[in-house]
């Protein structure tokens, strides 16, 4: 039998004496696509970063081919053929693609000389994997999922025989991770391991030969998804099987009232000096939601539906056009924004990736009243952080946000747990309009189910909800109402009920075809 | 004398006034670019005065002034780094610390080996740092011409060469090559760096250290290459000059270096305004106004007047 393409054996790492990773041991046969599935917090991020020489255990062995390596940092797994798909990508952004690759590859003191040879290697690499991408392009002119696939692109002219992908899907719309899938596959057939973790069941399902269960920082499972059923995984995850679609019905007979019109609504972009044509990155958006209802907003990337929530929200200025909230009418003016936002009593759940919903220096009881410092305030100061501890303490509890420690700096949770800490935060806050951008968002499926429940029953006593999302299967189980976007103005709305998957990813799909 | 060559020798006086605030800058530069704040510039170039100049003194050989020079400032900058780097303490706070030690240390130590009132002995020209003459392919005349090529560029003392090489130096090791890339990755994106393979830590040291050599280049221009020895606290915040020109040039070598060169003109002017006895344009401009120039540039450029701050993204902030 073939020695694995990367074995770890034993691996045991604390963070302030919680055990982060308990005697974790994994293998992974060479050649196939390895999936980790785990609650929140569980650790599988842990253990990625263990693999990848960013995190350090107090404990274990790292064999890659069955030989034992010692990797301490990112440069000695990139020496032994690892290479890593980061959560949240980060690049030098005013430097081209090929330097991007080539930084770290430099052995000597010039660059030039190499540049060439690496050149024709990745024009190589491009053509052979389908990468649509100049190499010359700056950074930043590369959206979201074409910088997962420089990041590929690199592991791949690094050599890597092993690629880690940490939630790789979380932010891509169903067309741009359907071919990051494809792209898996062809790199399988091209004789790599792959390592992944992913919150969707269903792609895991799908394309993993193995998937292993982790639960509490201990590997507990190691299955073969071709023998189970898709609710069976679920099941062994959350220790309860789940439903999905999420049974969603929505609710009929109730006064419902006008909570939130916009009228004509536009974003002007400021215009360089000298071109006379405005450029809109929304406009002429006219909507309404009513009380007892969930309206989703989605569209490709950049369609605008995420810079329309940040409008609604008060964290962007809007130039055209009306907002009214509850009756009372906003001008495109300073007027309108996150405070007063907040006074009107909507909630704001901003993308988890951009992490503007937490500060995370600060200990978890603070973030647990971000914005809403003044409200909890009382005039005995040291009776005051206690207060607080407990409020937070109970939050978690109720939200099972693990470890529960209030104390802990909020940075030291995992990304879902962060997640759900801004959700209970805004929750509780009793909102009339809560605002959501891409909500499940490094969620497990038990987290997802208990937070529909809760928006559910929101909905039902009558506040309304706008999400914005990319994810078909949560818009479809969770929204009343879909919108969609397309170039800043909207396309299109449709009564989820009247809707299936099929004819929305179709919808989606089209606009590419335009485009 | 005639106008023309008053605004020559201006200009002449200028190049040497910026030439220890161009090193400076330089150093702060490559340091601040790696993302660890430099505000001890100061002090190293105090301490770097001192060692070149006591050096000189005492073995008779400029040139082992410079290295003393480059060995302390690079000692003191390893200080800093493993302060902010190692320990991730606070920049301004371990930059200071090094203005306040380099203020004390000098004088004590010039008072306790020459017993001269915290100076030097002055120092003969052996002792010192040689000028270059420009060779004789222009004759001396009364044309503009030869009054440049004589007197505004030739003979200079050989580190006012030198601080325009190291500035061309380094636009080019920043643009092509690879520890240009690393070292700005190291300020504006450590996170890439580090996942490129590369330890940021290391990274950082490097660049504090060379920043701290450069800087005891302008501390020995100072006491052996401009002047003829050491004298208590004579960089007279010449450091935060050089910090100032940092800001107003934006972080790049370019702009640094006319900036440098343009606070240098200000300095030499104030000067000639207060030797002049024809005092009429003193009471134009008020000299404390000239002086005060740079600082209130620098205030504008960091309140945004002038375009957006570049200063690189994590200065200041140790990495996690």
């Amino acid at each position: 039998m073939l020695s694995p393409a990367l074995e770890l054996q034993n691996v045991v790492k604390y963070f302030h004496d919680i055990k982060a990773l308990d005697d974790v041991c994994l293998k992974i046969a060479p050649g196939s696509i390895h999936g980790i599935i785990g609650e929140n917090g569980a650790g599988k991020s842990t253990l990625l970063k263990v693999a990848y020489g960013l995190i350090n255990p107090e404990h274990g062995q790292v064999f890659v081919d069955g030989v034992k390596v010692n990797i301490e940092n990112p440069q000695h797994a990139i020496d032994n053929g690892i290479g890593m798909l980061h959560q949240t990508t980060s690049w030098l952004e005013h430097y081209s693609i090929i330097d991007n690759i080539l930084l770290g590859e430099y052995n000597g003191f010039f660059m030039s000389r190499k540049k060439a040879k690496a050149r024709q290697e990745l024009e190589q690499l491009c053509r052979e994997f389908g990468f649509s991408f100049q190499l010359d392009m700056l950074m930043s002119q590369l959206d979201y999922s074409e910088r997962q696939l420089v990041d590929i692109l690199r592991s791949l002219y690094r050599g890597a025989k092993v690629l880690i992908l940490d939630e790789p899907m979380a932010l891509l719309s169903p067309l741009q991770s359907n071919h990051l899938l494809d792209l898996l596959e062809l790199l399988k057939m091209q004789g790599i391991s792959i390592l992944i973790v992913a919150h969707k069941l269903s792609i895991l399902h799908h394309i993993c030969d193995v998937i292993s269960v982790m639960a509490h920082g201990k590997l507990v499972n190691n299955i073969n998804p071709k023998e189970v059923t898709l609710g069976y995984l679920s099941k062994l995850m959350v220790g309860r099987e789940i439903t999905i679609p999420h049974p969603n019905s929505s609710v009929s007979g109730v006064d419902r009232s006008l909570r939130l019109k916009v009228s004509n609504l536009g974003i002007k972009q400021k215009t360089r000096l000298g071109t006379s044509r405005q450029s809109f990155s929304l406009s002429d958006i006219d909507f309404q939601v009513n009380s007892h209802e969930i309206v989703a907003l989605t569209g490709l990337a950049k369609a605008g539906h995420e810079n329309l929530l940040a409008v609604l929200a008060g964290s962007k200025p809007f130039t055209h056009g009306r907002i009214t909230v509850n009756g009372t009418r906003f001008k495109p003016s300073k007027q309108y924004d996150l405070k007063q936002a907040r006074e009107l009593r909507i909630a704001y759940v901003p993308d988890p990736l951009t992490g503007e919903g937490i500060v995370s220096e600060f200990p978890i009881f603070e973030t647990a009243i971000l914005g809403h410092h003044t409200e909890s305030f009382s005039t005995k100061a040291v009776y005051q952080n206690k207060h607080n501890q407990q409020r937070c303490q109970e939050l978690m509890r109720d939200w099972n946000i693990r470890p529960n420690n209030p104390m802990l700096s909020t940075g030291a949770l995992s990304g879902g747990n962060q997640q759900k800490l801004v959700l209970a935060r805004e929750f509780s806050k009793a909102p009339q309009l809560l605002l959501m951008a891409h909500p499940s968002n490094g969620l497990d499926v038990g987290a997802i189910e208990s937070v529909y429940q809760r928006l559910f029953k929101l909905r039902d006593s009558g506040v309304s909800i706008i999400f914005c999302s990319n994810d078909l299967d949560e818009i479809m189980s969770l929204s009343d109402r879909v919108i969609l976007f397309e170039r800043g103005q909207i396309i299109g709305q449709y009564y989820s009920q009247q809707l299936s998957k099929n004819d929305l990813s179709l919808m989606l799909a089209n606009e590419v075809v335009d485009a | 004398m005639d106008s023309t060559f008053s605004w020559i020798l201006l200009f002449d006086a200028s190049l040497r006034l910026a030439t220890p605030l161009m090193f400076a800058a330089l150093a702060g530069f490559v340091s601040e670019r790696a993302g660890v704040m430099d505000i001890g510039l100061e002090g190293k170039m105090l301490l770097g005065a001192f060692a070149a100049a006591t050096i000189a003194s005492v073995t008779g050989s400029a040139w082992q002034g410079v290295l003393a020079a480059i060995v302390i400032t690079g000692c003191f900058s390893l200080l800093h780094a493993f302060a902010c780097i190692t320990h991730k303490g606070d920049h301004v706070v371990s930059g200071l610390a090094i203005n306040l030690l380099a203020v004390a240390i000098t004088a004590l130590l010039a008072q306790r080996i020459f017993v001269q009132g915290g100076m030097t002995p002055i120092l003969s020209d052996e002792q010192r740092l040689p000028t270059i003459e420009f060779p004789n392919i222009i004759t001396h005349d009364d044309s503009l011409l030869s009054q440049i090529y004589w007197y505004l560029l030739s003979g200079h003392n050989i580190l006012v060469y030198l601080a325009f090489i190291a500035v061309f130096l380094t636009i080019y090791l920043m643009k092509y090559s690879t520890w240009g890339i690393v070292v700005l990755a190291a300020g504006d994106n450590p996170t890439a760096l580090k996942r490129a393979g590369f330890s940021v830590s290391k990274i950082r040291y490097m660049a504090v250290v060379v920043g701290g050599c450069i800087c005891g280049l302008a501390g020995a221009f100072l006491s052996i290459g401009h002047g003829a020895g050491f004298v208590e606290n004579m960089t007279v915040g010449k450091g935060f000059i050089a910090l100032a020109a940092l800001i107003f040039g934006r972080w790049h070598p370019i702009g640094v270096m006319l900036s440098c060169l343009f606070f240098g003109f200000l300095e030499a002017l104030a000067i000639r305004l207060q030797e002049s006895r024809f005092s009429d344009v003193d009471s134009v401009i008020p000299i404390q106004l000239l002086e005060i120039t740079p600082y209130v540039l620098t205030l504008c450029v960091l309140a945004g007047v002038i375009g957006k701050s570049a200063a690189p993204a994590t200065l200041g902030k140790p990495m996690r």
